[in-house]
C-alpha cells in the first residue's frame, strides 16, 4: 500500500429497492477502495448486486442509495449536485455495459453518438469531433473507421458494437472505467479480444478498471485484485493469486470449485448446493450460511465486517485459512 | 331436498357476490368513476319514459326558445319541444346503437382474429390481408356511399360498420393470439389433444379479449360520434326523432339566441364519452397489471 | 437501392386498399333499388334518352367490364362523368380538393403542435398532477363531437370575440391559413388527445431502453437524452398510431367541412348524396381512399427515414 489517496473510496454503501413486495437490499454495507490505475474484479452470481454497485457509483441506481462515505478522487460523490454528478459521468468515471446490442441508440448512427459524446466532453466543433470520433474507433480496433462512422448500430456485429461502446466510454478520458459483464453477451472468440482490448487500453491510459463478471476465469486473466460479492455484500477481497491459492470464504471456495478448468483433471465440477438467497428476507447473519457446510449457530446471527484496507480478508467466522 | 338446493344456491350467490365485491374493490378510481357515470346515464336512458316530463316530439308554440330552468329543465327549442326530454330519449337511441355498433362486430371480429392467429397459414394471411386493407378505408365515406344507395338512416350505418369494423378487433385478437400460441400452456393443450375449437375458445380467448375490450371503449365513443356526426350532416337519424347529433344540428341556427339547444345535447355526448374513456383507461391499467406491469 | 425498393413496395401495398374501396362502392351502387339513371335524372327523361345515357356511360356492359374500365380510366385520371352536373368528375374533384387538403394539413399540424409539448411534459413527470390533468383533458377532448366543438369555437372566437373567420376558405395563402385555424383546431380536439396518449406511452417505453442508461453513463445531459434519443425512438410508434387514425381524421374532415361551410370534397360528397349523383360518389370514394392511402404512405416513408432498420426488414 502506498500513501497516495485512493481514487475511489466506498464505505458502507447500501442500495435499497422499494418494491411492491417490500424493500429489497441489493447492496448491503459494501466497502471498497481503489487506487489510481488499479484493476479490480468483482465476481458473483447474477443478482448478487454487482451491477447495482456500479450504477450506484455513477449515481444511476434506481433504488435508494446510502453510504457513510463515497468519494471519487477525494471528492464526496454524495454531496455533489446533479450537474456535478453528471459531469463526473464519462469524464471521471465511464461505464461499459453487458449488452452491446442494446447499448446504442438504434435510430442514430454510431458516429452521431460518438460525436455527441466527444463534443459534450471536449467542446469541439463538429469537424473536430468527427476526427476525434474516427480516432477513437481506430483506437478500439475498428477497421476503416472513417467509412464505418456513419453506420447504424444494426449494421454492426456484437463484438464491433462493444468496441464502439468502449470508444464511447473512452471519449471523456475517464480515470476509472467500470465494465459490467462486458463479454457475457458475446461469442467466446470475441470475448478474449474485448478483454485484451480493455487490458491494453487500461495500460495505455493508466486508468483504473473495475471488471464485473460472474466468470472467475474472465476476472483472473484481466485484473490484479478481486472482490467476491454474495447477496449484496462483499464476502472476500484478495489479490487474484491469493484468491486462487488460498480462498478464505466458503462461498469463494464453492465458486472456484464450480469453475471450469479449476477443477483438476478427471474431477467433476462441484456446484454450490442450494439457491441464492431471497434479498427480501435477509437476516443479520451471513447470507451464505444456509448453503454453507461450515456454518455454525453464530453464522446465522452475525457476520464479521470486511476490512477494505486489508490485502486479503473474508467476511467469515470460520474462514478456510484457519485450517492451513 | 329443495331447501338444501336453495341453501347451496344461496352459498353460491354469496360466493359470487363476494367475488364481485372483491373485483370491484380492485378497480382503479377511473374505472369506478366511469362505471358509475355510465350506469347513471344508462339508467336515465332506460327510464326515459318515466323520467321525461314531456313527449320528446310534442311541439308547443307557447313555449318557444325558453331558456333552461323552471318546467323545462334544459329549455325548449324553436318549435317548443322540451330539450331535457329529447336528450333523455336520444340517450336511448345513441347508447343502444353505439352498443350494437361496437360489440356486435367485436364478437365475430375477436373470434375470427383469434382463430386466424391460432391457425396461421392461409387463413391468417387472408384475415390479415383483409384487416390491413379495411383499416385504410375512409369509414365515413363508405357509410355515405351506403346512404346514397339505401337512403339516410341508421341502417346504412349498421351495414357499413358490421361489414368493416370487425377487422380492427380481428387485428388485435390475431396479434395477441400469435403471442399466446407460443406459450407453454397452449402447447400443453395441444399435446393433450384438445380440439382447436376448445383451445381457441376456452384457453386462448380469455387471454386475447382484453385488448379488444379496452379498444371497444374508445370504439364505443367513436361510434356514438359517428352516428351523431352523420345525423348532424343530415345523413343519419332524421328529424323529428331525437338524436344527440341531430339535435345539435337543429340548434345550429339559433346558437346565439338559444345556446342550450345545441350545447346541452353536446354535453350529453361528452359525458357519455368521458364515462366510456374512463372505463377504457381503467381496463387498460387493469389488464397491464394482470400481465405483470412494472413493479 | 434499398430506399427506392421500400417506396415501390409501399406503393404496391396501397393497391389493395384502392381496389377494396372502389369495389365496395361499385358493388354498393349495384344495389340501388330501381333505375339509377332515372333516379339521378329524377324521372324527367324519356326512355330513349335514358337508354342513350346508359349507352354513353357504358352501364349496359357486364359488371366486370364496367368495373375494369372504371379502374383503367381512373388510373389515367378519368373518374367518369357526373350526369347531373354535366361535367367530368375529375374536374369537380379538382375544384374542391384544395380546401380539404388544407384542412387535413392544418388539422394535423395543429394537433402535433399541441400534442408534442403536452406529451413531453407529461412523460417527463409520469403520474404528476400535470400528467393526470393532461390525461383527463384528453379524455374530454376525445369525447367531444368535432361538429359540436366546431360550433362552440365559431360562437366563441368568431361571433363573440370576432377574432377569426367562421366560414369559407378565404383568398390567398394567408387567407387560407386564417380561415383554417378554427377548423384545424376542431380536428386537433380529437386528434391531439390520441397523439398525446400514444406519444406519452412511447416516451416512457423509450426512456426505459438500455441505451438511455448508457447515454446517461457517458454524461449526456438529461434534456438532450430526452429530446434527442427518447423522442426520436418514441416517434415511431406514434407515427403508426397517426396512420391508423387517418381514416378517422378524413371522416372527421367531412363533417367539419359542413360545420365551417368549407367548399371541399366533404361538402361535395354530402351534396352528391342528396342528388344521388352516383358517378360522382364513386369518384369521390376513390379520391378519399387515395388521400388516406397517401397520408399512410407519407407516414410509412417517414418511418423508414426515422428508423433505418425498417429498410432491413424488407422481404
Amino acid at each position: 500500500m502506498n500513501g497516495a489517496s485512493p481514487l475511489l473510496e466506498i464505505e458502507d454503501l447500501s442500495v435499497v429497492f422499494h418494491t411492491r413486495s417490500g424493500p429489497v437490499l441489493a447492496n448491503d454495507g459494501v466497502s471498497l477502495t481503489l487506487r489510481a490505475g488499479e484493476t479490480l474484479g468483482i465476481v458473483g452470481e447474477s443478482g448478487s448486486g454487482k451491477s447495482v454497485f456500479c450504477r450506484a457509483i455513477l449515481g444511476l441506481a434506481k433504488g435508494e442509495v446510502r453510504a457513510r462515505r463515497m468519494a471519487f478522487d477525494g471528492r464526496d460523490i454524495a454531496a455533489m449536485s446533479r450537474s456535478e454528478k453528471q459531469a463526473l459521468r464519462g469524464r471521471g468515471i465511464a461505464m461499459v455495459f453487458q449488452s452491446p446490442m442494446s447499448s446504442l441508440d438504434p435510430v442514430w448512427t454510431i458516429g452521431d453518438q460518438l460525436v455527441e459524446t466527444v463534443r459534450h466532453h471536449k467542446g469541439l466543433d463538429r469537424a473536430g469531433a468527427r476526427r476525434a470520433a474516427i480516432a477513437l474507433l481506430d483506437r478500439v480496433g475498428i477497421q476503416s473507421a472513417a467509412r464505418r462512422l456513419d453506420d447504424y448500430p444494426h449494421q454492426w456485429s456484437g463484438g464491433m458494437l462493444q468496441r464502439a461502446v468502449i470508444a464511447l466510454a473512452l471519449a471523456g478520458e475517464p480515470r476509472l472505467m467500470l465494465a459490467d459483464e462486458p463479454t457475457t453477451a458475446l461469442d467466446v472468440t470475441i470475448q478474449d479480444q474485448i478483454l485484451a482490448l480493455l487490458t491494453e487500453l487500461q495500460r495505455e491510459t493508466g486508468m483504473a478498471l473495475v471488471l464485473v463478471s460472474h466468470d472467475l476465469g474472465v476476472i483472473a486473466e484481466t485484473v490484479d485484485r478481486v472482490a467476491v460479492m454474495y447477496a449484496g455484500r462483499i464476502v472476500e477481497t484478495a489479490s487474484v493469486r491469493h484468491l486462487f491459492e488460498r480462498p478464505a470464504h466458503p462461498y469463494t471456495v464453492g465458486l472456484l470449485g464450480s469453475m471450469v478448468g479449476a477443477a483438476g483433471q478427471g474431477e467433476r465440477l462441484r456446484p454450490i448446493p442450494g439457491q441464492p438467497p431471497d434479498l427480501h428476507h435477509l437476516g443479520t447473519g451471513c447470507a451464505f450460511a444456509p448453503r454453507c457446510s461450515r456454518a455454525g449457530d453464530d453464522c446465522h446471527r452475525a457476520v464479521p465486517r470486511i476490512d477494505p484496507a486489508a490485502a486479503h480478508d473474508a467476511a467469515c467466522l470460520f474462514p478456510m485459512e484457519a485450517e492451513r | 331436498m329443495s331447501t338444501v338446493a336453495a341453501g347451496e344456491e344461496g352459498v353460491m350467490a354469496a360466493g359470487l357476490g363476494r367475488r364481485l365485491a372483491r373485483e370491484v374493490a380492485s378497480w382503479s378510481v377511473t374505472l369506478k368513476l366511469g362505471a358509475v357515470l355510465l350506469a347513471l346515464i344508462a339508467l336515465a336512458a332506460l327510464m326515459a319514459p318515466w323520467i321525461a316530463p314531456f313527449d320528446p316530439e310534442a311541439q308547443d308554440y307557447d313555449a318557444i326558445l325558453l331558456p333552461p330552468g323552471g318546467v323545462h329543465l334544459f329549455g325548449t327549442d324553436n318549435v317548443g319541444r322540451d330539450i331535457f326530454s329529447r336528450v333523455l330519449y336520444a340517450a336511448r337511441l345513441d347508447l343502444s346503437a353505439g352498443f350494437a355498433l361496437t360489440f356486435v362486430p367485436m364478437i365475430y371480429g375477436v373470434l375470427i382474429g383469434a382463430y386466424a392467429g391460432y391457425r396461421g397459414g392461409l387463413v391468417d394471411a387472408v384475415v390479415g390481408g383483409i384487416a390491413n386493407v379495411a383499416i385504410a378505408f375512409p369509414f365515413l365515406v363508405m357509410i355515405v356511399v351506403v346512404v346514397a344507395v339505401i337512403g339516410p338512416g341508421i341502417d346504412a350505418i349498421y351495414i357499413s360498420v358490421f361489414l368493416l369494423a370487425w377487422t380492427m378487433y380481428a387485428r388485435l385478437a390475431r396479434a395477441d393470439m400469435m403471442v399466446e400460441r407460443a406459450k407453454d400452456y397452449m402447447l400443453a393443450a395441444r399435446v393433450l389433444g384438445f380440439s382447436t375449437k376448445r383451445i381457441v375458445l376456452r384457453h386462448g380467448l380469455p387471454n386475447v379479449v382484453g385488448s379488444s375490450l379496452v379498444f371497444a371503449m374508445s370504439d364505443f365513443v367513436l361510434n356514438i360520434l359517428l352516428l351523431s356526426g352523420l345525423s348532424f350532416i343530415g345523413l343519419g337519424i332524421q328529424p323529428p326523432t331525437p338524436e344527440w347529433g341531430a339535435m345539435i344540428a337543429e340548434g345550429k341556427e339559433f346558437i346565439l339566441e338559444a345556446w342550450w339547444i345545441s350545447t346541452l345535447p353536446g354535453l350529453a355526448v361528452v359525458l357519455t364519452g368521458t364515462a366510456l374513456s374512463l372505463i377504457g383507461d381503467g381496463l387498460a391499467r387493469r389488464f397491464s397489471d394482470r400481465h405483470g406491469g412494472p413493479a | 437501392m434499398k430506399a427506392l425498393r421500400y417506396i415501390l413496395l409501399r406503393l404496391l401495398g396501397t393497391l389493395p386498399v384502392l381496389i377494396g374501396v372502389t369495389l365496395f362502392t361499385f358493388l354498393a351502387i349495384q344495389f340501388v333499388p330501381g333505375d339509377p339513371v332515372r333516379i339521378m335524372t329524377h324521372g324527367r327523361l324519356g326512355d330513349a334518352e335514358v337508354e342513350a345515357i346508359y349507352e354513353r356511360l357504358g352501364m349496359n356492359r357486364p359488371l366486370a367490364v364496367q368495373y375494369g374500365s372504371f379502374l383503367v380510366n381512373a388510373a389515367t385520371g378519368d373518374l367518369g362523368e357526373s350526369i347531373i352536373q354535366n361535367a367530368p368528375v375529375a374536374d369537380l374533384v379538382a375544384e374542391k380538393v384544395t380546401p380539404t387538403l388544407w384542412l387535413l394539413g392544418m388539422g394535423t399540424l395543429l394537433s402535433v403542435l399541441i400534442a408534442l409539448p403536452l406529451a413531453l411534459f407529461a412523460a417527463a413527470r409520469p403520474d404528476s398532477a400535470f400528467d393526470h390533468a393532461v390525461r383527463a383533458a384528453g379524455m374530454l377532448g376525445f369525447a367531444m363531437p368535432p361538429f359540436w366543438i366546431g360550433l362552440l369555437l365559431i360562437v366563441t372566437f368568431g361571433l363573440e370575440l370576432g377574432w377569426l373567420p367562421i366560414s369559407g376558405f378565404g383568398a390567398g395563402w394567408w387567407g387560407h391559413v386564417v380561415h383554417m385555424i378554427l377548423p384545424g383546431l376542431t380536428i386537433a380536439f380529437f386528434l391531439a388527445p390520441i397523439l398525446v396518449q400514444s406519444l406519452r406511452a412511447s416516451l416512457l417505453d423509450a426512456l426505459a431502453a438500455d441505451h438511455i442508461e448508457v447515454a446517461r453513463a457517458r454524461g449526456i445531459p438529461e434534456w438532450r437524452i430526452y429530446l434527442k434519443h427518447a423522442l426520436r425512438n418514441a416517434l415511431l410508434p406514434t407515427l403508426t398510431v397517426l396512420a391508423v387514425n387517418v381514416s378517422w381524421l378524413v371522416s372527421g374532415a367531412v363533417v367539419i367541412e359542413s360545420v365551417f361551410a368549407l367548399p371541399g370534397l366533404g361538402s361535395l360528397l354530402v351534396r352528391s348524396v342528396g342528388y344521388r349523383d352516383y358517378p360522382l360518389i364513386q369518384g369521390l370514394a376513390l379520391v378519399f381512399a387515395v388521400i388516406v392511402v397517401a397520408i399512410n404512405l407519407v407516414a410509412d416513408l417517414s418511418y423508414g427515414l426515422v428508423d433505418r432498420r425498417v429498410l432491413r426488414k424488407l422481404p
